[in-house]
């Protein structure tokens, strides 16, 4: 074999002369879901147990995931706390700078349905899949780093799982993300 | 060091001010004396220039809302760090456009914090350099902290939580 002892499974799979569109798909795929960069961005308490996946004794640097600081350079973005409906508008711009394909995690209770700040709370966005798409929901208040980092293979799964057309954007009908919102969507809504 | 009582301070300010002070309460944990909305900057200045006082320190602007009463208090809390005493102002106004002299002038702190009183209750600051919203989002209406403030997205929390 050369230089390279054994060829990824991927490779190992391929059935003798595939067809190449197949192959090159998985190819991409798998490189794709072991180099999830995830941007530099918390809201709340949920950042903090972020920060603890993120760093040393969870280690996502193992997965292939690093921190960008910039939406430009990153495939994935944890919603990791409440969301004010000051910045709901925030994440919604900050979504659409980031570059497809690209993820949304949403990360405990408050991302997913506004958690204890349902009732009588008037500032709070009440799920940020109200405002953008969700690709994997992690419950928890706040979720353990165990609980993140499997939401993070589930996502890797769901990535290793698309065809190439779905990941840069042509969705299906009924996978079109929300239309675009007016910046003052609160009160158009 | 510890600063003057508070039936000094009280008996200062009622001599200056006799016919502004609707009330003093020493009973309270916090004592207070209540004046009339317009002397709230008046006797702001006097207790920041005043030396024996000394207040170089506003601690917090707030107000509470009493529907039953038609009324909301603005709460005033002044610290003297030459001193270590503190002392707490209180003034009414009227639910639904409530006026008050703003002591943004004399505390740069005040800016602020009366931003933050306008924008949750509605009360306006005469003489604030830029009395607009603070901490709701753009676009906001209506004034969160009112007892009767109502919305859309508004859900109250149920008085009987559904049996599972």
């Amino acid at each position: 074999m050369g230089v390279v002892a054994r060829l990824p499974v991927y490779w190992e799979r391929l059935p003798g002369g595939g067809i190449v569109t197949t192959s090159l798909e998985k190819l991409l795929n798998w490189s794709r879901a072991s180099s999830i960069w995830y941007m530099i961005f918390g809201l709340a308490c949920c950042a903090i147990e972020m920060m603890a996946a993120g760093a040393s004794r969870y280690d996502f640097d193992r997965f292939g995931m690093m921190f960008r600081a910039t939406p430009r350079q990153s495939d994935l973005m944890f919603i990791s706390g409440t969301i004010t409906l000051k910045m709901a508008p925030r994440i919604r711009r900050l979504w659409e700078q980031l570059a497809e394909p690209r993820y949304i995690i949403a990360m405990g209770s408050c991302a997913i349905s506004g958690g204890g700040f349902y009732y009588d709370a008037y500032s709070v966005l009440k799920g940020v899949d109200k405002i953008i798409p969700v690709d994997v929901y992690v419950p928890g208040c706040p979720p353990r780093p165990e609980a993140l980092m499997h939401g993070c293979l589930r996502l890797q799964e769901k990535i290793k799982r698309e065809s190439l057309l779905q990941a840069f954007g042509n969705f299906p009908e009924d996978q079109a993300p929300p239309e675009r919102l007016d910046g003052r969507w609160i009160l158009t809504k | 060091m510890a600063g003057l009582p508070f039936e000094h301070i009280a008996g200062v300010i009622k001599d200056r001010f006799g016919g502004a002070v609707v009330e003093t309460n020493e009973g309270n944990r916090i004592p207070f004396v209540r004046v009339q909305a317009d002397a709230v900057a008046r006797v702001a200045r006097f207790l920041r220039d005043e030396p024996s006082l000394a207040f170089d320190y506003l601690m917090y602007v707030t107000a509470v809302d009493f529907p039953a009463e038609d009324k909301i208090t603005l709460v005033y809390h002044y610290f003297s760090y030459k001193y270590e005493h503190m002392f707490m102002v209180k003034a009414d106004v009227a639910r639904r456009g409530g006026v008050a002299r703003s002591v943004a002038h004399l505390y740069a702190a005040a800016e602020w914090l009366e931003r933050e009183v306008y924008d949750l209750f509605g009360v306006t600051f005469d003489g604030h350099p830029n009395l607009t919203r603070i901490l709701t989002p753009e676009g906001f209406r209506g004034h969160p902290l009112l007892k009767d403030f109502k919305s859309d997205d508004y859900v109250p929390f149920p008085d009987k939580m559904p049996a599972k």
